[in-house]
């Protein structure tokens, strides 16, 4: 009974407090918060389309080797890789611009001009690139990128230090970019680590599978008999490469192929992604999925196990008038060669 | 003799910060209870990065378009009292997308008494024709944004995106067995290997292929080699 009366007399005196409360319970229910699908409920639901085939290709394309895998990519990592390649085209576009100003000028033979003459011109040489030098400098946008990479040399041994713009252009002149990048493997990562972190943020894990194989097309009738000692050689079968990430993996066991493990608007949600965004993200899950697959030795597997499927193939089929097949061989594949891998993924 | 230290000196209160890891472990397993039983639905992954070896012979590429029109609907309270409608027309997602499908024959599956040679008289009896690759890529969607006014007011969210994509690529691979793409892959297939027997000097070629009703996705990441036999 004492209880009973100290609770009355306690909500006599601030009954505002279980008032806000309930108000607040209220307020909960409202916006989902507290049971979500109570008063609104949401679903995606599909308008009945039809499906109609586009587009028919043949193809003699021979899957020997597939890779199956899960990667993670992130808004931040995509931000990573765009200010690498936008800085690697700063970089290309200084040497670019400043080798055309001075080719211009030396194709003319100063040899053949008296040498009085000769030295005059060499000056007005001199004061021409002085020239264009300041013009490119005093651009804002070139000054900040020159003022980045100056202000690493101490930490990264980069030779251009403070304002000396002309130490920076005669390196930049000299040294193109890859081998800049090979010998300060430091600098890039330092500069993107100064800027600031993009405020939103997007991971993905993308599960899929990387095909690999030989294409049959090219190859010519004749390739198909085998020389006195039953060895068949394939040189022109080009490799094949396909990367894959679904929205389903495996549809059966609703496991699906993209999904979302972070996902960070900003505050209040004002940093919304863009369509093109999330593509290029899960695009970037891709592209590292073929590193991955790459690097396992999918190239080097798929042709190891064609060799041993072609051989069986002919072996099977027989050939009217000529050997049996003993080998088959196939060139090892060329896996320095990536930058066409990275072609075929931005198709 | 040195005199070895044990942590049997040290007196561990409850409070303590030595102790703390204690307090953090029963947690760990609240929360891990809690995860589990809340997640019974989903099925357990299937063994990931690994290489398999296959033999597949895709002869043929068909690309199979489908327009993407998605709504955001509600079946809320709200909607069964009669104070809201369940779509808002003014939210509508479209897009265009596009599938590629490879389909083909596995060559391991070739049986050597299914193969006849009399002369130069070749009749073979394949193995049905299979799907041997989905592709629906992410840069195959294009977002028509003159419709699409999403991401502004929250929808269609990444996760809701996904979603979509997610059902239509279910309703394509329903659609697959409807396509007459059997009957392409078959003679696409009998193209090919009449090309390659020629080459290998056969004057006359017949083929068949066994009998199958449906279409069948060949890659399965969760079976080995022997199973799927």
């Amino acid at each position: 009974m004492i209880i009973l009366f100290k609770i009355h007399s306690f909500l006599k005196r601030k009954w505002y407090i279980p008032v806000t409360f309930f108000g607040f319970f209220l307020y909960l229910i409202f916006f989902n918060a507290l049971f979500p699908g109570f008063l609104n409920s949401f679903t995606n639901e599909l308008e009945e389309t039809s499906a109609s085939i586009s587009r028919v290709r043949a193809l003699g394309c021979l899957t020997t080797s597939v890779y199956y895998g899960e990667t993670l990519f992130s808004y931040s990592d995509l931000f990573k890789e765009q200010t690498e390649a936008s800085y690697q085209l700063a970089y290309d576009s200084i040497r670019l611009h400043f080798h055309r100003e001075f080719a211009e000028i030396q194709t003319d033979s100063l040899d053949s001009l008296p040498p009085g003459k000769r030295k005059k011109y060499q000056r007005g040489i001199e004061r021409f690139k002085k020239r264009k030098r300041k013009e490119f400098f005093t651009h804002p946008e070139n000054r900040e990128m020159v003022k980045n990479f100056s202000t690493l040399a101490d930490e990264t041994g980069f030779p251009a230090k403070g304002p000396d713009y002309d130490v920076f252009l005669d390196f930049v002149l000299d040294v193109p970019y890859d081998s800049f990048n090979y010998h300060f493997p430091e600098v890039i990562p330092q500069l993107t680590r100064k800027l600031k972190p993009p405020k939103k943020d997007l991971v993905y894990i993308g599960r899929g599978w990387v095909r690999a194989g030989f294409d049959l097309k090219p190859v010519p009738d004749s390739a198909w008999f085998p020389d006195s000692l039953g060895a068949i050689h394939l040189p022109q079968l080009r490799t094949y490469l396909l990367a894959d990430i679904n929205p389903w993996f495996i549809p059966e066991l609703e496991i699906p192929g993209f999904e979302v493990l972070r996902y960070d608007a900003g505050r209040m949600a004002r940093r919304r992604f863009t369509f093109r965004e999330v593509t290029r993200i899960k695009m970037g899950c891709k592209r590292k999925l073929v590193r991955m697959a790459l690097k396992k030795g999918l190239l080097l597997n798929a042709r190891n196990n064609a060799e041993e499927v072609l051989l069986s193939f002919l072996q099977t089929l027989g050939n009217q008038g000529g050997d049996t097949v003993v080998s088959v061989h196939i060139p090892f594949p060329d896996t320095t060669s990536i930058g066409w891998i990275d072609s075929l993924m931005k198709k | 003799m040195a005199q070895v230290k044990t942590n049997e000196n040290i007196e561990i209160k409850p409070g303590h910060p030595h102790n703390r890891w204690l307090l953090e472990l029963s947690l760990r397993k609240i929360a891990l209870l809690l995860l589990f039983s809340c997640s019974c639905a989903r099925q357990p992954l299937p063994l990931l990065s690994q290489l398999k070896d296959t033999a597949q012979l895709s002869t043929v590429e068909i690309s199979i378009s489908k327009l993407i029109v998605a709504r955001q609907v509600n079946s809320g309270l709200l909607v069964q009292l009669g104070m809201k409608k369940s779509v808002d027309l003014r939210k509508t997602f479209l897009a265009n997308s596009e599938a590629q499908v490879e389909v083909g024959i596995e060559l391991d599956r070739i049986d050597p008494e299914n193969i006849k040679v009399e002369g130069e008289v070749i009749s073979l009896l394949l193995p049905p024709v299979k799907v041997l690759n989905f592709s629906y890529p992410p840069e195959n969607f294009v977002v028509d944004s003159t419709f699409t006014e999403g991401f502004q007011k929250g929808w269609p969210s990444p996760m809701d995106l996904d979603d979509i994509y997610q059902q239509a690529e279910m309703s394509i691979r329903h659609y697959i067995n409807h396509l007459g793409i059997k009957e392409i892959a078959e003679s696409q297939t009998r193209i090919f290997m009449e090309e390659l027997l020629h080459g290998l000097n056969y004057k006359e070629v017949f083929i068949e292929f066994e009998a199958s009703e449906q279409l069948i996705f060949a890659n399965n990441p969760t079976k080995t080699k022997q199973e799927d036999q």
